[in-house]
């Protein structure tokens, strides 16, 4: 459960491979069709916000003028309708003058990639993402879609940035149709949360779940898709898909596009000298919105004789930590040196204990691990930025935030211990003052001192010396994981840890595909870390 | 497609420029050696071929791009380590781009001016041998008029960490003129790399080997710890694999291929073409790119942002160039045939340039 607005929202969203389909009916989307006996031919762009439009609705140019977006202006607005991606393509190719796009960057995604090679039953489940972006500048447009130039009815979704209200648009392509689902704030409106796309896009602005290196399943100067595995698709066909960019390039994309939607929504959350919704914006602290997948760097099997290293944001949210580290005006890191390295000979013996594989939603299974040793979920980007922006803002401390991020700190993703400190924040709009959310934070947590969590807090925020024993504390905790993961019992336990994240993150909507994970033939159960390194049973999951 | 000397600079002309592509040439007859020699013993023939020689007009442009920051130093829990390990250090700058930074000399903690260059010593070498005139009117003007023709010498011949180019401490001179604090940097190993990686291979079960871990674990032809060498290897494989044989474009060399100007926030109302100037090389070949913020603009490098952090080391800016070799790829009369993972580089006699 995550709260919103005080109100627990379920996780449980509705699938966003059902509301995106080739085929989808209105009625999948949770829409009635449109009435009969109205002629929507005209209509250039219908509404679709689910949760909000109860059935599809013509947007006139007055209010599609309005959405300021990249897509529209250049587009819908002229009358021009791009149906498929060859059409999308070449009408971008021929914008002139102000409206040019000079940069173009595609990128390839395939979660059968290399599985596919030895085992053809494997799916491919390619896609496409392209880029587009003024000179010298952000993309204002970002498409994914499948290798295929003239099929009408192959995924188009669009995000388009407007500089007019500093959103991300949403758009698809649907029954011969251009359908807008809402913009970036439209993810924060209670009656369309966690629907549509905003399912995956949750805080409204771009996600790639494999951000960091490895990057797994992309295309990448990691692991190459071979060309090969794209026989049979359009690929290869038009010059924008002669060649494929490097995921390691849209990484930079859309952490810039993510850090600049971040500014611009915290600036529409502070303006009149006030915060608006201090939780919406504290849950990017306390809770895990969303998450990442990372991986070790090479790839499986590990090659032999070799210690590889584990990523550490699997051990701790060491890029929170970071945005704190920061600021907290410190001249040596509150970050150990962590790099927990595993043999891959233990690596491998408990990859077979625990009978890991990756298995297609065909039911096709490979043993083994994914591409990369070790994808597993880590803190989201997205959720990091928002703390990152709100430390750089003094909205709060770096020291409210460095003990928030101590309570539970060897799990970074969930915590329910943490997420329990969210009720502490206000739920009213706060007037702006240095580090505003602290007072009213400090005083609701003092008046439930007593209670478990809450002590642990206070123990944090009560310590003279928080930095000296953050530092302490993160050093035997990087100490004891490094002596764990020497020993190949503590390497099986290490990779059942991971299962057990592994399982929770594909309870996510963001999971689209059976196969973004590795998986065990039995289900692990439920487990966390304790600060002293130790896994054991998770009772808040079971 | 012409075979200029690097960059297009328009600086090799007449017999000059005739020396300098028998010189690339030359480099190409000993990829092709190595591309037979790789398989010596198991197959005749080679799919790495001197476009200079054969001079094939139906050719493909295969670009093959990678981030300009070393992968060793890359995805550490605290990137600050990254930068600095890197900055401190050429022969860490490993990605066929190096780089130096000047600091504020009262403020140490504020860049100045960042350099970095993909300009080859192999070049550098050949001036010294056809052109030290030349050689020394480049340094005079990139890096400072007071070079003189014997700072650059040892021994008779051109020295990579002469003071003006590799003075051996980061940072106190800002000076570079090319790489070579990397001694794998050169333009003779990315072609024998290339080479080397031509060879469709396959494992002891006889399944075929692409990937670029596995591939360069296979025919060793550089360092898999590295975004380069394993990427560049596995592209060249790819397109072998296709039906091609490959070779080099012109003008033969390693390019800024592109800059990614996303995540920076500039002052000041500038723009990105303010910050930065292409000091050799054409728009399509630029090898020695220098940032600086406007003079009178009041603002330094470290006034700038890249991803919320203010500039503070050259690393910061190597993340966002990429480095790109151009490949290209002519129609094979037959197709190459795989060869097992045994191969491994036996020379034939002679010092040769390798990326191991």
């Amino acid at each position: 459960m995550i709260f919103w607005g005080g109100v627990a929202v379920d996780v449980q969203f509705p699938s966003r491979q059902g509301l995106f389909s080739d085929r989808t009916t209105h009625e999948t989307l949770g829409l009635s069709p449109p009435a009969a006996g109205v002629d929507q031919s005209d209509a250039l762009l219908f509404s679709t916000v689910i949760g909000i439009d109860t059935e599809p609705r013509p947007m006139d140019s007055s209010e599609i003028n309005g959405l300021g977006d990249a897509f529209t202006k250049r587009f819908l607005l002229k009358g021009i309708v791009p149906l498929t991606l060859r059409d999308l393509l070449e009408g971008i190719d021929a914008l002139d003058g102000d409206e040019v796009l000079p940069d173009r960057r595609v990128f390839l995604v395939a979660e059968g990639g290399r599985h596919r090679l030895s085992n053809p039953a494997f799916p491919l489940n390619a896609r496409l993402v392209f880029t587009w972006s003024p000179a010298f500048s952000r993309p204002v447009l970002f498409l994914s879609t499948v290798p295929s130039l003239d099929d009408q009815t192959a995924l188009l979704q669009l995000v388009a940035w407007s500089e007019s209200d500093t959103t991300f648009h949403f758009f698809e392509r649907r029954e011969g149709r251009w359908t807008w689902a809402g913009n970036s704030m439209t993810a924060f409106d209670d009656r369309a949360r966690g629907k549509g796309p905003f399912d995956s896009h949750i805080n409204g602005g771009l996600v790639m779940k494999e951000l960091k290196a490895p990057w797994a399943h992309w295309h990448s100067q990691s692991s190459s898709i071979p060309f090969e595995l794209l026989d049979g698709t359009d690929f290869g066909k038009h010059p924008a898909m002669s060649a494929i960019d490097g995921a390691e390039l849209l990484e930079n994309l859309v952490k810039a596009g993510v850090r600049h939607w971040t500014r611009s929504r915290i600036a529409k959350r502070t303006q009149n000298n006030q915060i608006a919704l201090p939780r919406e914006l504290a849950q990017h602290l306390t809770h895990a919105t969303s998450a990442n997948l990372v991986g070790a760097t090479v790839s499986y099997p590990p090659p032999q004789g070799e210690e590889f290293t584990l990523p550490a944001s699997f051990f701790l949210d060491v890029d929170t930590f970071r945005a704190v580290d920061k600021r907290l005006g410190v001249t040596t890191s509150i970050l150990p040196t962590i790099a927990i390295e595993v043999s891959p000979e233990d690596y491998l013996g408990a990859i077979g204990e625990l009978d890991i594989g990756v298995v297609a939603a065909n039911g096709t299974r490979v043993p083994g691990d994914t591409t990369f040793c070790f994808v597993v979920p880590e803190r989201a980007f997205e959720d990091v930025t928002v703390v990152d922006r709100m430390l750089r803002d003094e909205l709060l401390s770096a020291r409210l935030a460095l003990c928030i991020l101590m309570v539970d700190f060897s799990n970074p993703v969930r915590s329910p211990q943490r997420e329990a400190l969210l009720r502490h924040f206000p739920q009213a709009q706060v007037a702006l003052s240095a580090a505003t959310l602290d007072a009213p934070f400090l005083a609701s947590v003092q008046a439930n001192a007593g209670a478990p969590i809450e002590d642990e807090f206070l123990s944090y925020w009560n310590d003279p010396d928080i930095v000296g024993r953050a530092r302490s504390e993160l050093a035997s905790f990087s100490g004891a994981v490094s002596q764990l993961a020497s020993t190949s019992p503590g390497v099986v336990e290490i990779v059942r840890l991971a299962e057990a994240r592994r399982n929770l993150f594909r309870k996510r909507k963001l999971n689209e595909f059976s196969s973004t994970t590795a998986r065990a033939a039995e289900d692990v159960g439920f487990w966390r870390m304790t600060k002293t390194g130790e896994i054991v049973p998770d009772d808040n999951f079971s | 497609m012409e075979y200029n000397g690097p960059g297009n600079t328009g600086e090799l002309t007449g017999p000059l420029l005739t020396a300098w592509q028998d010189t690339v040439s030359a480099m190409f007859e000993t990829g092709r050696r190595v591309a037979e020699d790789e398989a010596r013993g198991q197959v005749n023939g080679s799919w790495f071929y001197n476009q200079l020689v054969e001079r094939i007009d139906d050719v493909a442009i295969a670009d093959i791009s990678w981030t300009a920051f070393p992968k060793r130093q890359s995805n550490l829990p605290n990137p600050v380590d990254g930068w600095r390990a890197a900055d401190m250090r050429r022969a860490v700058q490993e990605e066929y781009c190096e780089w130096v930074v000047i600091r504020d000399q009262v403020n140490p903690n504020v860049l100045r001016k960042a350099i970095f260059t993909t300009e080859a010593p192999d070049y550098y070498d050949f001036l010294a041998s056809n052109d030290p005139d030349l050689l020394v009117a480049l340094y005079r003007k990139h890096v400072n008029p007071a070079v003189e023709l014997d700072d650059l010498m040892q021994g008779g011949s051109y020295s990579d960490f002469n003071k003006w180019n590799h003075p051996g401490v980061n940072g106190a001179d800002g000076t570079i003129m090319h790489m070579g604090g990397n001694t794998a940097n050169t333009l003779g190993a990315a072609v024998n790399l290339s080479a080397q990686a031509t060879w469709p291979s396959i494992d002891g079960n006889g399944n075929p080997i692409t990937g670029e871990q596995e591939l360069i674990a296979c025919r060793r032809f550089g360092d898999r710890v590295r975004h380069s060498d394993p990427f560049i290897g596995a592209q060249i494989n790819q397109l072998v694999r296709s039906g091609k044989k490959v070779s080099f474009a012109g003008p033969v060399g390693l390019y800024v291929d592109s800059m990614d100007f996303a995540d920076f926030d500039i002052p000041g109302g500038l723009n990105p073409q303010d910050i930065f100037s292409v000091t050799r090389g054409d728009d399509e070949h630029m090898m020695r790119l220098e940032f600086e913020m406007p003079s009178g603009s009041g603002f330094s490098l470290s006034d700038v942002e890249i991803g919320g952090e203010p500039i503070a080391f050259g690393g910061q800016i190597a993340e966002k160039l990429r480095i790109r070799v151009r490949g290209i790829a002519a129609d094979s009369d037959e197709q190459a045939p795989s060869i097992p993972c045994d191969g491994r580089f036996r020379g034939f006699g002679a010092v040769l340039q390798s990326r191991g």
